[in-house]
């Protein structure tokens, strides 16, 4: 036997160990996925089962870094390189709820990050816009996306302050990184009756949602959601 | 040969001493400064390490003593040079926001302070050393001591502006290089060889500086990341690293009313340390700022007369030049931050800048003012109590009533505060200022105090009399043409309130109202963090934590509700605890090898001197920051004058008549002198705050000469003392002292949170009457 064919004959010998092995992990994670959602996002008070739904399909390891795949369904943020996180679950399944996603809605999504919020509002949605300044980010967000067989979701690498234009208005924008304040352009894109859902914190630590709602008159308001509780302290 | 220790000595304290000031400018600006000196701390324990290994092999290190001075001079110049090259890497992967994420952050963490304290430990121990070898001269070789560490503080400042930070470990491992070349002898092929080999990695790293790697969470890293960016302007100084960065889509516009329709231009952006400070004025700034709450106080009134306080970018300077100011004038501390300012707002038109810490300032000033503005308060979206421990003295009561005497009759005070959750930024701020009208004895608190909303702020405004009609149409007007709320405003209704940004946790409103209607104590009692009005002695504004919902903290970090932690206080607590099992064991690990007679006493009395020590100095910066108008000089200047003059003690506690003086009188009367300053300092500097800085550089050196002097006898006489009783516990006595320092850094800012400034020197002063107790006869 050459040495090649030896090496194909080892290869094959461990393939099915492979397979095996890989659907182990496959199914794991399933199991960490629904308990997430049962003990982090349910019990939390989420409720809309559409987004239950979502946030028990998409496969949120695959959409961290692989130094930090073991604890994709941890209660946490993670980083994802560039300085920027993958939001903790609760939050993306509570911005998802905020929004009101109707199967008819067209959603645009300033900060595509590393995909995973997109691919979550994929599932509830007509179609998603999303934008990413860092090249990086929105080049392997759109390989990503691709590769796990999302048709309905549009990455563009820009600006997130002029939005996109092109497929404006939206019945719902979010806004993934917190921001000091709200482009205009944005406000401009928004349908009247439209939702915008905006973070507000460092990094790791989310600490309140706000919601900034246009009614038909085209008026805007803001109102801000504990989503992150205030636990009073009890005392003596 | 004793010479030649003597100047081996002054260069390696020279070097420990600059290496750790250039240690937390490093880490300051490539992380957060509270884990700078948390840092740092634990590795200043290198000097207690030393003492317990000096008390384990004494006899063996001492046999040795030749050889090793040099091996350990060169030794500690070799890893202070390579201390940041080796831990950038690890720091680049490091992050304080990750610990909550990630546990292998914290044997990073760990790592990198065991590597920075591998210098500390080789210059101490060579110190140490020299101490036990030469006990008999301990006066002359203790000044030595001293008198390094004050030439390192007074060094590395100058130094600060002159070379690049990746550089200055470099230039501070120089002087323990030179130390290691005085003892270096021919015959001994292998400190030669280090001695040469540190050279070239110091010669190296001089021409070559490492590139300092900043947390990918700074916000400098972030801005870098857009397309485009650039550093326009890089300058360094003791007061850090200030950054202008440009790149087409930094947008800045913090605070803009949602109302706001026009297009917001890309602006330079100014950071200090990786942290953003805010866009420089362009053209574009006034027609922005024209929708933020700031400016509300234009639309009540003109504003001739405008101070602007820690004036930073200049932002608010450029508005209200904008806005037809006469006299401007504006206050920052930081030297090149306000050049640059200064430069930015010149198309403006004419201000008036001066370099000073703000309170210094409002102490001398004579003027008034139509509108006094002060920075924003927190951050944007909290920041999780990282800044907990800073001293804001801007935010105090005394503070407020500085510029409540410095407005025209017309005038008012400008705060914007980013809103939090919990919120605790607000409701502190709403107390302070009613705090401060109520002890001026304002009789309707309610009609000087205007608050507005907008989505993400709350921006107070407080009028020196009280608001008329006019005043008050003025700001709904204002209100509802850039769609901010009022919040607090005499005769508003409830619907009023929350018409563009609604509430979901309506307690906030009722709390604000409690606080103005200054019937606040229940509220206070009660409320899950400190709300209580900051003070001159515990000026921590952004310190809500309470001690006895700790416990509780802890079962929410598990829950991965950091948010309501506040991080700060706690990496002080982490600290003092860390630092306090490791001296623990630092100091019980030799026990079994001393003999028996007084381990008690020593351990009292040199743990005691270790901590009157620094109680007084942290004490006394505090009160000469304000005195000086600048922290960088007040800390170096009082440092290095009360090194000096302890120096100088040292010396003459071996020398001339005052030698006679024994450890129990010397710390007694330390005792009496720091509980008498506790009481006269602060009335002799209030009173003499607004003379020439050579007048109160003297008042400063009158007040201070005789306890510094007196501080520097206790320690060489105790250990001379000692030598006679029991020489083994020397070495023991010196790594208690340095362990007990170490201690009491944290323990100093526990205290002042705690108990305030007054209550740590009176606690020096019982320090050291500890210590005359202890002290043998």
């Amino acid at each position: 036997m050459s040495t090649s064919g030896l090496r194909i004959f080892v290869l094959a010998a461990f393939l099915p160990h492979l397979a095996v092995s890989a659907g182990q992990e496959e199914a794991t994670h399933t199991g960490a996925r629904e308990n997430m959602v049962h003990t982090q996002i349910e019990q939390r008070g989420i409720a809309d089962k559409s987004v239950l739904e979502a946030m028990s399909t998409v496969p949120r390891h695959r959409f961290v870094p692989k130094a930090y795949r073991d604890r994709a369904y941890q209660d946490s943020p993670l980083p994802i390189g560039h300085g920027q996180t993958i939001s903790q679950p609760y939050i993306v399944a509570a911005m998802t709820e905020l929004v009101r996603p109707a199967a008819s809605s067209k959603v645009l999504e300033i900060g595509t990050g590393s995909g995973y919020q997109a691919a979550i509002l994929a599932g509830l949605v007509d179609h998603v816009y999303t934008v990413e300044i860092v090249e990086a980010l929105a080049d392997s967000a759109r390989q990503l996306l691709q590769q796990e067989g999302y048709d309905n979701i549009s990455v563009r690498e820009g600006d997130g302050y002029f939005g996109w234009e092109q497929y404006a208005p939206y019945d719902a924008i979010i806004v993934t990184a917190a921001a000091q304040y709200i482009p205009p352009p944005l406000l401009e894109q928004l349908k009247p009756g439209g939702r915008m859902i905006i973070p507000v914190g460092s990094p790791f630590f989310v600490q309140r949602l706000m919601l900034v709602e246009k009614d038909t008159d085209g008026d805007i308001s803001s109102r801000s959601v504990m989503s992150v509780r205030f636990v009073p302290f009890t005392r003596e | 040969m004793r010479a030649r220790l003597h100047w081996c000595l002054w260069l390696v304290s020279i070097a420990l001493v600059g290496f750790q000031l250039a240690l937390m400018q490093i880490l300051s600006i490539v992380q957060w400064h509270h884990f700078a000196g948390m840092t740092i701390s634990v590795a200043l324990l290198g000097f207690g390490c030393s003492g317990t290994v000096l008390a384990l092999g004494r006899s063996w290190l001492l046999r040795r003593i030749e050889f090793l001075l040099p091996m350990l001079f060169c030794l500690c110049a070799l890893f202070i040079s390579l201390s940041v090259p080796l831990t950038q890497g690890l720091f680049g992967g490091f992050d304080v926001y990750m610990l909550v994420v990630d546990s292998r952050q914290f044997w990073l963490l760990l790592l990198c302070q065991l590597l920075f304290l591998l210098p500390m430990f080789c210059g101490a121990l060579a110190i140490g050393l020299i101490f036990v070898s030469e006990v008999q001269n301990i006066s002359s070789l203790y000044f030595a001591n001293l008198l390094g560490s004050a030439c390192g503080g007074l060094l590395l400042l100058p130094a600060m502006w002159l070379v690049a930070p990746a550089t200055l470990p470099s230039i501070c491992a120089l002087f323990a290089l030179m130390a290691g070349l005085l003892l270096v002898k021919r015959a001994s092929h292998l400190s030669l060889l280090l001695a040469v080999l540190t050279s070239g990695v110091i010669t190296v790293l001089l021409v070559s500086p490492p590139t300092l790697q900043l947390s990918q969470y700074k916000g400098v890293s972030q801005a870098l990341t857009l397309p485009g960016a650039r550093i326009e302007i890089e300058r360094f100084s003791p007061w850090g690293l200030l950054q202008v960065l440009s790149a087409p889509s930094l947008r800045p516009a913090p605070d803009l009313s949602l109302g706001f329709r026009g297009s917001v231009p890309a602006q330079a952006v100014v950071f200090n340390n990786g942290e953003q400070l805010g866009p420089l004025p362009g053209s574009a700034t006034s027609r922005l700022l024209d929708f933020t709450p700031g400016a509300l106080p234009y639309h009540m009134a003109p504003r001739k007369q405008v101070l602007v306080l820690q004036a930073g970018n200049a932002l608010g300077v450029a508005h209200a030049l904008q806005q037809g100011a006469d006299k401007l004038i504006a206050v920052e501390p930081n030297r090149d931050l306000a050049r640059l300012a200064e430069q930015s707002v010149e198309p403006f038109g004419a201000s008036e800048w001066h370099i000073l810490e703000p309170r210094a300032f409002l102490a001398a000033n004579r003027q008034n003012f139509d509108l006094i503005m002060l920075p924003d308060v927190g951050s944007f979206g909290g920041n999780a109590g990282i800044g907990a421990m800073a001293q804001q003295y801007l935010l105090t009561t005394e503070a407020m009533a500085s510029m409540w005497h410095s407005l025209t009759e017309e005038g008012v005070i400008l705060i914007t505060a980013w809103l939090d959750s919990p919120p605790r930024n607000s409701l502190r701020l709403a107390e302070t200022l009613i705090s401060m009208l109520r002890s001026e004895q304002v009789e309707h608190p309610a009609m000087h105090l205007v608050a507005i909303r907008n989505w993400g702020s709350i921006t107070f405004l407080l009028k020196r009399s009280p608001l008329t009609a006019a005043d008050i149409a003025a700001v709904r007007a204002f209100c509802t043409a850039l769609q901010f709320d009022p919040t607090l405003l005499p005769g508003l209704s409830s619907q009023e309130r929350i018409r563009h940004h609604q509430l979901e946790d309506k307690t906030w409103l009722e709390n604000l109202d409690t606080i103005v209607s200054g019937d606040s104590r229940e509220l206070l009692a009660d409320y899950p963090f400190r709300l209580q009005a900051t003070t001159d002695d515990r000026p921590f504004f952004s310190q809500f934590l309470r001690w006895q919902n700790l416990p509780e903290l802890g079962g929410l970090v598990h829950q991965r509700s950091l948010p309501l932690l506040e991080l700060g206080y706690v990496v002080e607590l982490v600290t003092f605890v860390q630092l306090t099992l490791a001296a623990l064991i630092l100091i019980l690990l030799p026990l079994g090898t001393l003999d028996s007679g007084g381990k008690t006493s020593t351990l009292v009395y040199f743990g005691a001197l270790g901590l009157g020590y620094m109680f007084f100095e942290i004490a006394l910066l505090h009160q000469l920051i304000f005195y000086f108008g600048q922290p960088v000089f007040a800390a170096a200047g009082a440092i290095s004058i009360l090194l000096l003059f302890s120096g100088l003690g040292s010396y003459f506690s071996g020398h001339g008549r005052m030698a006679t003086l024994r450890p129990r009188q010397a710390t007694l009367l330390i005792a009496l002198l720091l509980a008498t300053l506790a009481f006269v300092l602060p009335v002799a500097l209030s009173h003499t705050i607004s003379l020439e800085m050579p007048a109160r550089v003297t008042i400063c050196l009158l007040l201070l000469a005789l306890p510094s002097t007196l501080m520097g006898f206790p320690f060489p006489t105790g250990l001379r003392s000692l030598a006679q009783s029991s020489r083994q516990q020397v070495p023991w006595a010196w790594g208690i002292n340095g362990c007990l320092s170490v201690i009491a850094t944290p323990l100093a800012a526990i205290v002042a949170v705690e108990a305030g400034f007054y209550r740590l020197m009176l606690l020096a002063a019982l320090a050291y009457a500890t210590a005359a107790v202890a002290a043998r006869r």
